[in-house]
């Protein structure tokens, strides 16, 4: 990278944006490797985290994070690996920037537990070490696919609950009058009204 | 270890790339199209996809940091039902681009032993430590349907406004049969 001039440096920053974005979703995928004792200490959160609903809460809560994975790498067919490295991935919607940012001060505790084992762990916050973090340890997709690029995870999310509702209306709708499909028409819009 | 959330599954494949075939399978990969127009889109399973080229491992702050003997092939996917039927569905649609993507890959087997070719992507899979998914319960077709649905659904709102209440029953039930 030291041969390249800042413009074909510009160049290359654009063409992995680029690569990583499938409409509204971007791809994020990084390899860190684990200190020695973050090994055991990783392998027995993940295998606690069904007990632990807080890692998952709120991962999903940020609501921008269709599906994400931590996977502890200690072997790869045909290599031998002396150190045991995390290969995280996330498929989310907005920027990368805005991401990392919820990321660093929304879940900061969550970020430690996970990351903070890894060689080179800068701490969740403030952001911009964290980014450069990141930054160092982020490879680009090559290709990245989305089933619904132009969705959010809060509009897949409003729509599953609209889609239920309406289906519900729908049933009952088959057996009533006109008074009364008026009513329930009128619940169903202030049901589901922040969701439309 | 948990590939699963709900009835969501992860798959993680990191397969060995022949020496001299990196930037060739750079290129393809990139040039395939995008959104509606990847060959992933033939898949009705995948939720979220991806392949990326893992040409090293960190050596930032390590101590004798790992060196990769051969630049590894990283596929992805978020999708719906057990694996070994994706991949089966999965190498069936992708038929076109098998060759050129897994077929640069050390001891790929191939298109013409499809269950080879499965059982020996499933050999290269790590499995995931902690896997999180927002709708778990809903599969790729239960999103679209669900987004079409919203759709319809303010369609309907905005054009109920102007009916007086016995066409507007009419009118739901002609639209949500």
């Amino acid at each position: 990278m030291s041969t390249l001039t800042p413009a074909e440096r510009r160049a290359l920053a654009g063409e992995a944006e680029k690569a990583n974005i499938c409409g509204r979703a971007t791809a994020l995928t990084a390899i860190s490797t684990l200190r020695p004792l973050g090994v055991l200490f990783n392998r027995v959160l993940f295998f606690l985290s069904p007990y632990l609903p807080f890692l998952h809460t709120k991962l999903v809560k940020l609501s921008f994070i269709h599906f994400a994975r931590w996977v502890v790498v200690d072997s790869l067919r045909g290599e031998e690996l002396r150190h045991t490295h995390q290969f995280f991935e996330s498929n989310f919607n907005g920027t990368w920037s805005q991401y990392i940012d919820a990321f660093s001060y929304v879940v900061p505790r969550e970020l430690g537990l996970t990351f903070g084992v890894s060689y080179g762990w800068p701490g969740p916050v403030p952001a911009a070490p964290f980014k450069a973090f990141i930054t160092r340890h982020e490879y680009t997709a090559s290709h990245f696919y989305s089933a619904y690029p132009e969705a959010t995870t809060t509009m897949i999310l409003s729509a599953l609950e609209v889609k239920e509702r309406l289906d519900d209306l729908r049933a009952r709708a088959r057996k009533m009058d006109a008074a009364e499909f008026d009513a329930a028409w009128e619940q169903f819009l202030t049901d589901v009204q922040r969701h439309l | 270890m948990s590939d699963r959330n709900g009835q969501a599954r992860a798959l993680n494949i990191f397969t060995p790339i022949r020496p001299g075939e990196e930037q060739a399978l750079h290129t393809y990969l990139a040039d395939l199209g995008r959104g509606p127009a990847s060959p992933l889109a033939r898949s009705t399973r995948t939720h979220f996809a991806r392949w990326v080229i893992i040409d090293r491992l960190p050596t930032e702050c390590v101590p004798k940091p790992d060196r990769l003997r051969r630049i590894q092939l990283l596929f992805t996917s978020s999708f719906d039902g057990d694996q070994r039927s994706y991949l089966e569905d999965l190498v069936d649609v992708l038929a076109a681009e098998v060759p050129e993507v897994w077929g640069r890959c050390e001891g790929c087997p191939g298109l013409s032993m499809p269950a080879a070719l499965v059982n020996w992507l499933l050999d290269h899979r790590v499995r995931s430590s902690f896997f999180v998914a927002a709708y778990n319960k809903s599969t790729v077709q239960d999103v679209r349907n669900a987004l079409a649905a919203r759709e319809q659904a303010l369609a309907f709102a905005l054009r109920a406004q102007e009916l007086d209440a016995g066409d507007r029953l009419q009118a739901f039930r002609k639209v949500f049969p």
